[in-house]
């Protein structure tokens, strides 16, 4: 085994050691003080709906019509995980903005800060990865993976700051 | 439809969107869309905001005569 691959499985059992402990913590100590109520749950089911008829639609569309036009100049593998990230987009972004994101007792503004710190990071390790860059090659680069994040999160980050403006206007007036 | 009689109740009690959201235990969109008509609520939440404005069913959530 070279560093390389150790650094990533390093890398791969604290992201599943923080998230176990987020979510040991969380049924600890949050159980009853965060969860979705009901209206947030029939949007959520919405959203995931319009995610998966998004990535259906444009699977369809890549495989019938664009798969052989673009074959030689990007990767089928880049294209296929370029549409899934844009299906989580959907269903994301339409979660955020119907107000079925945040949990009820979770802020939003501590999402935001999550989200830039997301964008920022992948954004680095992008800039860092540059030589990669090499859309025919058959197979996933580091670089790809870091600008769909990126992108991919700059589109939640943006929702998130429009509902918070449009939560802003509520309290103000309690019509939004 | 909206829900005038909601908005007056809880206008009533000096009550804002979200604290009679924190008293039901939902957020303070759930009430708005609730008040604007956009969203029924199920019979469990009706009965939560009616705890919460000490107001019965029928006042509150029947329909209006016409």
């Amino acid at each position: 085994m070279n560093a390389y691959t150790a650094g990533v499985i390093f890398g791969i059992l604290i992201g599943v050691i923080a998230v176990a402990c987020s979510c040991i913590r969380r049924k600890r100590y949050e159980k009853n003080k965060v969860h979705y109520d009901e209206r947030q749950l029939l949007v959520r089911g919405r959203g995931a709906n319009y995610g998966f008829i998004t990535v259906i639609i444009l699977n369809m569309i890549y495989a019938l019509c664009l798969y052989s036009v673009t074959v030689d100049i990007i990767s089928p593998q880049l294209v296929i995980i370029a549409i899934m990230f844009l299906g989580i987009m959907v269903d994301v972004v339409y979660c955020v903005l119907n107000n079925a994101y945040i949990m009820v007792g979770q802020k939003i503004k501590t999402w935001i800060v999550l989200a830039i710190m997301v964008i920022m990071s992948n954004l680095f390790a992008a800039i860092n990865n540059a030589d990669e860059i090499d859309l025919a090659s058959r197979y996933m680069n580091g670089f790809f993976i870091n600008v769909s994040i990126c992108v991919l999160f700059t589109g939640i980050l943006i929702a998130m700051v429009i509902r918070l403006l449009l939560d802003k206007r509520g309290d103000a007036n309690e019509e939004s | 439809m909206k829900n005038l009689r909601m908005k007056a109740a809880r206008a009533g009690k000096d009550l804002s969107q979200q604290q009679l959201a924190d008293l039901c235990g939902v957020s303070r969109q759930t009430i708005n869309a609730i008040e604007k008509g956009d969203y029924n609520p199920t019979i469990s939440l009706c009965i939560a905001i009616c705890k919460a404005l000490d107001k019965t069913l029928d006042e509150l959530f029947w329909e209006e005569n016409q």
